[in-house]
């Protein structure tokens, strides 16, 4: 009974933070699948919405939502303007240049949001919540937003992505990039579209982040190689393999704990990992 | 020679006719009247203890501001002698900590470094600091510190790790505590004060219920939280940082799962405490070197550093402060002579008993230029060094109410010692 109730409370902290790793990882994917290339800035469009949100809430002093709502959009107006300026602009072709050209990013938007807002950790203006007890299951009002905004995000993206026209365009890029553009397609059009997904994503990951957690011009980054698992692990370009590596690598990182000492937890979700792709090389839902 | 020291002391142009006597005391007794001392600033800017370097960095410069601008040894200085700050980063990192300090030694000819924070990187300096012959002050806490062949060049403002865990062991035994968890960080600090901690509770007949030790920058802490508080100890020990105590913190009081935490006073911060709110910090218990609030020296960092950020002066700040106002004292003592060797020879003369006690640059000069023996007394403790250049100073066991620390007992240094 008692590896029962620690069963639970581990499942539910593993999807709460497969819960965040899933709308960066999915956003990742995407953009891998399209631009073809790994963007190493992208946990860092997280940061950008965290931080942006926290301007609008502890500096002007705005309700959450409100400062949200703007911080997300004006996390989208910079993240697609850095995005295109420097994965679509920039005379860079080839995916190990597009690659460094991320770690560039990655370094700058970093040491911006440093300079602006200082190391030390930052909390938005909201207070603590006392959690809801169901037996082993304790949750805050906040986590509970925090599934539902990530899980609706989710099935938001594969709707898009199943049943509009931009999510064939963008399913046609990243089979064949060539095809779509002598089909008519405005490529670069649809890639600033892409781009626009993949930061929302990444920005809502982030304000989710800083809602449950803190805000450090680090976070994105110490969560870059979690996102990445994620992503490899779903398989590279595909957005529901995404969730599911989300899901597979949180889960096992906190069930790992059951057996192994804390510290030693990413060795086991990574082994996972390693032993997932031996059977599945291109990723859980990969093989297109 | 005129010329230099004239441009050195224009600052105080305006005070020149005041001070014709002094400076023909200076002429008469200093080396070097007008060769500045030159001061290394060794701290994190960023890494694992920016949060705590930048403010230390912050403090030295404020404290040679003042120091500077006073005329209390005589000239403006220390007796017309400024403090001139070369500040380089060691990202919480040996290798750009050895990087900063060869460029601080070889490019500025510094006469002293100060403000190395993580004990790894004051360990991988430090040879350097003894092969330049100048001092290297420190407010790391590994044991190692203790034992490192430095000629003396060493010293620390800070306790060692072995004395901390004295001091959290009298500080669970007055608090009744039978059972204790540990939540201690996965690095020697943490693991250092962790395990001895746990080594001495058992064989005191405690039990520790549960040990955890975390990474740093999880995603989560919820599992390890559950892990550490299963067995519903008496007292959980906290061996981490601000940053992820903060995170911590949030996660714990979210859970809803009760339970008193203690932990130092640089991870339960002001900055801590109005992170994650008073409600949660509230009960908490606090073991830190009591900062001398009755003292001189802790009146006056908090005036500056307050002043100037609208913070308070939390213990690394104190430490700061106490660093450059013993350089400054020790240079001072050795009548302006900056060698390395010159200023380590008054070190321990300017900050040991006996003496009148000082706390401040307005304090300490006259005296000194007095000819009397002083005992500076810190802002971070007494800093009094032992043979090794470490302190042992008395701690405060603290509870957070109210979102302050309120001082509950005290635990003397003479007490952990006789453990």
């Amino acid at each position: 009974m008692l590896l029962v109730g620690e069963l639970v409370h581990l499942t539910v902290t593993g999807v709460l933070i497969a819960s965040l790793l899933a709308l960066a990882a999915v956003g990742l994917s995407l953009s891998f699948g399209v631009a073809r290339f790994a963007n190493v800035a992208h946990p860092d469009f997280m940061m950008v919405g965290a931080y942006a949100t926290f301007a609008y809430n502890v500096g002007l002093g705005l309700a959450f939502p409100a400062a949200a709502a703007l911080g997300i959009a004006s996390a989208l107006a910079i993240g697609v303007a850095v995005a295109w300026l420097a994965f679509d602009r920039l005379p860079v072709t080839g995916n190990v240049q597009l690659l460094i050209v991320s770690i560039g990013v990655s370094f700058i938007l970093r040491h911006v949001a440093l300079l602006i807002f200082g190391a030390s950790p930052a909390q938005f203006a909201v207070p603590l919540q006392r959690p809801w007890v169901w037996g082993p299951v304790r949750l805050t009002a906040n986590q509970i937003v925090t599934l539902a905004v990530a899980g609706g995000l989710v099935l938001a993206v594969h709707l898009l992505l199943s049943r509009t026209r931009l999510g064939r365009i963008l399913r046609a890029m990243a089979d064949s990039p060539a095809l779509c553009q002598v089909s008519g397609v405005d490529t670069g059009r649809s890639r600033l579209l892409m781009w626009a997904i993949a930061v929302l994503l990444g920005a809502v990951a982030g304000v989710l982040f800083g809602l449950n957690l803190v805000l450090q011009p680090n976070m994105g980054w110490d969560l870059i190689i979690l996102i990445f698992a994620a992503t490899i692990l779903g398989g590279i370009g595909s957005p529901y393999g995404a969730l599911a590596g989300s899901l597979v690598l949180g889960i096992t990182l906190e069930w790992s704990t059951l057996v192994i000492p804390f510290q030693y937890k990413e060795m086991l979700a990574f082994g996972a990992m390693a032993l997932c792709l031996m059977f599945r090389p291109r990723g859980l839902f990969g093989g297109r | 020679m005129t010329m230099n020291r004239r441009q050195i002391l224009g600052t105080a142009a305006g005070a020149a006719a005041a001070m014709v006597g002094e400076r023909a005391w200076l002429r008469a007794a200093w080396a070097q009247p007008g060769e500045p001392l030159r001061i290394g600033v060794l701290t994190p800017l960023t890494g694992g203890g920016a949060l705590y370097g930048t403010a230390m960095s912050r403090t030295y410069a404020l404290l040679a501001e003042e120091i500077n601008a006073s005329t209390a040894s005589g000239g403006p200085g220390i007796g017309g002698k400024a403090i001139q700050l070369f500040v380089e980063d060691t990202q919480t990192n040996p290798d750009a900590g050895v990087r900063g300090a060869r460029k601080l030694v070889d490019v500025n000819k510094v006469h002293a470094i100060v403000g190395t924070w993580s004990s790894a990187v004051t360990l991988a300096v430090a040879p350097i600091c003894v092969q330049a012959r100048i001092p290297l002050f420190c407010v790391s806490s590994s044991p190692a510190i203790t034992t490192f062949k430095d000629d003396d060049f060493l010293y620390r403002t800070s306790t060692s790790q072995s004395f901390w865990s004295g001091v959290f062991f009298l500080a669970a035994k007055k608090l009744n505590a039978r059972t204790a968890g540990i939540m201690i960080l996965n690095n020697p600090y943490g693991l250092g004060l962790g395990d001895t901690f746990a080594e001495r509770f058992t064989k005191a007949g405690g039990k520790v219920t549960g040990r955890v030790v975390y990474n740093p920058n999880q995603p989560s802490y919820r599992s390890e939280i559950q892990q550490a508080l299963g067995g519903k100890p008496d007292v959980i020990l906290f061996a981490g940082y601000t940053p992820d105590g903060i995170q911590i913190f949030k996660e714990w009081f979210q859970l809803g799962l009760g339970g008193t935490w203690m932990g130092p006073g640089f991870a339960f911060s002001p900055q801590f405490i109005q992170s994650i709110g008073a409600q949660a910090a509230e009960g908490t218990v606090v073991v830190e070197a009591s900062p001398r609030q009755d003292s001189s020296a802790y009146r006056n960092v908090q005036k500056l550093y307050k002043g100037a950020t609208g913070q308070d002066a939390d213990v690394f700040v104190s430490m700061a402060y106490d660093h450059l106002m013993i350089a400054s004292m020790s240079v001072l003592a050795a009548r302006g002579d900056v060698a390395g060797e010159a200023i380590k020879a008054q070190i321990r003369k300017v900050s040991n008993p006996p003496g009148k006690v000082v706390g401040t640059w307005a304090e300490a000069a006259p005296a000194i230029r007095g000819g009397d023996t002083v005992n500076y007394e810190g802002a971070s403790g007494s800093c009094d060094f032992d043979e090794a250049g470490d302190v042992f100073t008395d701690f405060g066991l603290y509870r957070i109410k109210a979102g302050t620390w309120a001082l509950d007992q005290t635990i003397a240094a003479a007490e952990v010692k006789s453990l």
